[in-house]
C-alpha cells in the first residue's frame, strides 16, 4: 500500500494512461492492418477484373486474351500470382508461378490463409465467373504476398508506437506537475500549521482553495478552543488562589507572629503556589502567540518602580522594538518580571536588560550586586523542584520560575557573572 | 487619614481595618466591586487597599473606572496569584503597590503609609515640617524632638496637615479626609481641635485663612 497521496494519485495516472495507451495502439493497428490489407485486396480484385475482362470465348472454349503486364508477375516466387481455371482445366497463369498451381477453396473467396510453395503466407482473392456465350464456369485466383502486407503495416505501425509513447510521456510529466501543483495548497497548509506551532500566527490563513477551507476552519476551531478552555482553566486556578489565599491572611494575621501555626500557614501557601505553577506548566500553551518584548519590559519596570526608586537605581534597556517572544504574555511577564525583582533586590544601582534576536533569543538581566559564585547556581535552580517541601517562600524561588518556564518553551536560564560585577541572568529560547 | 478596604473576605478586611485604624486612619470597607467603585468614585480617600479577585467587579475593572473618573488616590491592591500577569494588569490599571497573599497586616499599613506620603510628595518615611516632624511609618509626631500627646482626632488633623505644609487646605477638605462615610460633618468641631493644637504645637504655626482654610506654616 502506498502511504503517500502524491504517490497514489501518479500509480492511479500511471496505471490508467498505460492501459489507455496500449488500448488506442491495439485499435489504431487493428483498424490499420484492415486498411492495408483492404489496399491489397482492391489491388489483387482490380488484377482480377482486368483479366476476366482478357477472356474470350473461341468455339465454346475460354482463353485468354492478353495478360497483364506486371513485373511482380513475372519474377518467379515473388508471391504476386494470378491463376485462371474453367473447372480443372487450366487457362492461364502467371510465369511468377513458373509451373505451380494454385488450389483455392470453390467460390468466391478473399483471405490470408493460402502458403506459397516455400510456406511464406499468401493474400488469396478467388472470383468465379460465367461467361455469356460458354456454359464452363471460370475462377480467377490472383494472390498477394503476405510478407509485403506485414511489412507496408509495420511501416505504418513503428512511427503510430513511437507517436504513442512520446504522447505517453508527455501525459506522465504532465500528471507529475498537475499532482504536484494540486498538492501545493497541502504543502502550504503545512507550512502555515507550522507557522502557528511556532507562534507567528494566531491562526490559519484561509486557504485559497475551497476543498481545504473545511479542514483549515476544523483546525482554526481547534486553536480556539483550545485556548477558550485554557483560559478557563487559569481563570479557575486564579480563583481558587483566591478563595485559599485570602483566608490564609486572615488567619495568619489573626495569630500571634511567633505562633507555630505559621509555619503550617507558609507551607500551605508554597503548596498552593507550587500546585498553580505545575498546573500551569503542565496545562499547555495557547498556540500561535507572539509577544513583543519591550512593552512588557517596561510594564515590569512599572511594577518595580517605586523599589528602584528607592534604592537609587537605574535600568538600560537595550532592546530592539520588533524583538518578539514566541509565546504568551504572561509567561514572557513572569521570566522578566521575576529576572528584573531579583536584580532590583540584590543589585547596588544599575540594572541592565538586554534583548537579542537571531537564531536563539537571548534575554539577559544583569545586576551589580554580589552576584552568586559558582557553586551555588544550581542550587538556585534546584529551589523550584523541592518548593513543595522545604523551599524558601517568596523571593527565593524566582529564578527556578524562570528556569521552568525557560525549559517549558524549549530554553533554559544560565546564570553567569555580569560585566556590570553582579549576576547575569541569561535565558536562551530557540526563536 | 481615610483609607477605602475594598475586599470580599469579612475577617481579612476587618483585620485590615482594624489595623489601620489602630494606625490613625478611618475607614470605610467595601464587600464587593460595585460598592468599592461607588465609594471610590465619590468620597475622598488618602488610600484604596483593592483586593483584585472581587464579586460583582473585578478589581482591575473596579481601578480602571476610578481612574476613569480622574480618582488619582494612591491604590494599593491584594493579589491572591502572586503571578506578574496579576501585578502587571493592575500596574497598567493605574495601581501603585501591590501585596501578594498571605500578607501581614504590618506590610500592608507600612505600603499604604508609603503611598501616602509619596502622593503628597515626599520621598522619605520622615517628614519635617518646621519643628514638627512626623514619622509616617510610626504615626509619631515629635514637636522640637520631643512625642506629642494626641487624641485620635488631633493626630488626624495633625497628620493631613504636615503630609500637605505650606499650602492652604479648606475646612471641606479636611473633613473629607477625617470622617467615615456615613458620618456627619461637623466643621465646628474641626474648630475646636484646631484651637487646641495650636496651644500644642505653638502659636503662629496653624494659621486661619479666614474664608479659605487653614495652613501649617514651617516658616515665620
Amino acid at each position: 500500500m502506498i502511504r503517500s497521496i502524491r504517490g497514489r494519485l501518479l500509480l492511479l495516472a500511471a496505471v490508467w494512461l498505460c492501459a489507455a495507451l496500449l488500448g488506442a495502439f491495439l485499435l489504431i493497428s487493428s483498424l490499420l492492418r484492415d486498411f492495408v490489407t483492404d489496399r491489397f485486396d482492391a489491388e489483387a480484385a482490380a488484377i482480377a477484373d482486368s483479366l476476366i475482362g482478357q477472356l474470350q470465348v473461341q468455339d465454346g472454349a475460354v482463353t485468354l486474351d492478353d495478360t497483364p503486364v506486371d513485373a511482380r508477375f513475372l519474377l518467379p516466387f515473388s508471391g504476386w500470382y494470378w491463376q485462371v481455371d474453367a473447372g480443372d482445366r487450366l487457362i492461364d497463369r502467371s510465369a511468377s508461378l513458373l509451373d505451380g498451381r494454385l488450389s483455392g477453396p470453390a467460390g468466391d473467396f478473399t483471405g490470408g490463409a493460402g502458403r506459397d510453395s516455400d510456406g511464406a503466407g499468401l493474400r488469396t482473392l478467388r472470383r468465379e465467373v460465367t461467361l455469356p456465350d460458354s456454359e464452363a464456369m471460370v475462377a480467377i485466383t490472383v494472390t498477394a504476398p503476405m510478407d509485403q502486407i506485414r511489412d507496408s503495416l509495420r511501416q505504418i505501425v513503428r512511427p503510430l508506437a513511437v507517436a504513442l509513447a512520446v504522447l505517453g510521456l508527455g501525459l506522465a510529466a504532465a500528471s507529475v506537475i498537475q499532482v504536484t501543483a494540486g498538492l501545493k495548497s497541502l504543502v502550504r497548509l503545512r507550512v502555515d500549521l507550522a507557522r502557528v506551532r511556532r507562534g507567528d500566527s494566531p491562526r490559519l490563513a484561509m486557504p485559497d482553495v475551497t476543498e481545504l477551507r473545511p479542514l483549515a476552519a476544523e483546525i482554526n476551531g481547534a486553536l480556539d478552543q483550545n485556548a477558550v478552555l485554557l483560559t478557563r482553566s487559569r481563570q479557575h486556578l486564579g480563583n481558587l488562589a483566591h478563595s485559599l489565599k485570602t483566608p490564609l491572611t486572615a488567619l495568619s494575621n489573626d495569630l500571634p507572629q511567633d505562633h507555630a501555626g505559621q509555619a503550617l500557614i507558609a507551607r500551605m501557601d508554597r503548596l498552593i503556589g507550587w500546585h498553580l505553577r505545575r498546573a500551569r506548566q503542565q496545562g499547555g500553551r495557547v498556540l500561535g502567540q507572539q509577544t513583543p518584548i519591550a512593552p512588557v519590559i517596561d510594564d515590569i519596570l512599572l511594577v518595580l518602580r517605586w523599589p528602584m526608586q528607592d534604592k537609587g537605581m537605574t535600568a538600560q534597556i537595550d532592546c530592539p522594538p520588533d524583538a518578539a517572544f514566541p509565546a504568551e504574555r504572561q509567561d514572557l511577564e513572569e521570566i522578566v518580571g521575576n529576572l528584573c525583582e531579583n536584580a532590583v533586590k540584590w543589585g547596588r544601582s544599575h540594572l541592565r536588560i538586554s534583548v537579542t534576536t537571531g537564531a536563539t533569543l537571548r534575554l539577559a538581566v544583569q545586576d551589580d550586586g554580589p552576584g552568586l559564585p559558582p557553586d551555588q547556581a544550581p542550587k538556585a535552580l534546584a529551589r523550584g523542584g523541592r518548593l513543595d517541601e522545604q523551599g524558601p517562600s517568596g523571593a527565593g524561588l524566582g529564578l527556578a520560575i524562570v528556569a521552568d518556564l525557560a525549559a517549558l518553551h524549549g530554553g533554559e536560564l544560565l546564570l553567569e557573572r555580569s560585566e556590570l560585577g553582579g549576576l547575569a541572568a541569561i535565558v536562551d529560547l530557540p526563536a | 487619614m481615610r483609607a477605602l478596604i475594598v475586599e470580599d473576605d469579612p475577617t481579612l478586611a476587618e483585620q485590615l481595618s482594624q489595623a489601620m485604624i489602630a494606625a490613625g486612619f478611618v475607614t470605610d470597607i467595601a464587600h464587593d466591586g460595585e460598592q468599592g467603585e461607588f465609594l471610590g468614585a465619590t468620597e475622598t480617600y488618602d488610600v484604596a487597599i483593592l483586593d483584585l479577585g472581587l464579586p460583582t467587579l473585578s478589581g482591575i475593572e473596579v481601578l480602571t473606572r476610578w481612574r476613569d473618573q480622574g480618582v488619582t488616590m494612591p491604590v494599593l491592591i491584594l493579589t491572591a496569584r502572586g503571578d506578574w500577569t496579576d501585578k502587571v494588569a493592575g500596574f497598567r490599571a493605574g495601581a501603585d503597590d501591590y501585596a501578594v497573599k498571605p500578607f501581614r497586616l504590618e506590610e500592608v499599613l507600612l505600603r499604604a503609609q508609603a503611598l501616602i506620603r509619596r502622593a503628597a510628595g515626599h520621598a522619605r518615611p520622615v517628614i519635617q515640617a518646621g519643628k514638627l516632624q512626623l514619622d509616617s511609618q510610626l504615626g509619631v509626631i515629635t514637636h522640637d524632638g520631643s512625642p506629642l500627646k494626641l487624641t485620635a482626632f488631633e493626630a488626624r488633623i495633625l497628620t493631613y496637615l504636615i503630609h500637605h505644609h505650606d499650602r492652604i487646605v479648606s475646612r471641606t477638605e479636611l473633613s473629607e479626609h477625617l470622617y467615615e462615610a456615613e458620618t456627619d460633618r461637623d466643621f465646628k468641631s474641626i474648630e475646636v481641635v484646631i484651637g487646641r493644637l495650636r496651644k500644642k504645637v505653638g502659636e503662629g504655626v496653624i494659621q486661619t485663612r479666614r474664608g479659605e482654610g487653614y495652613v501649617l506654616r514651617t516658616a515665620p
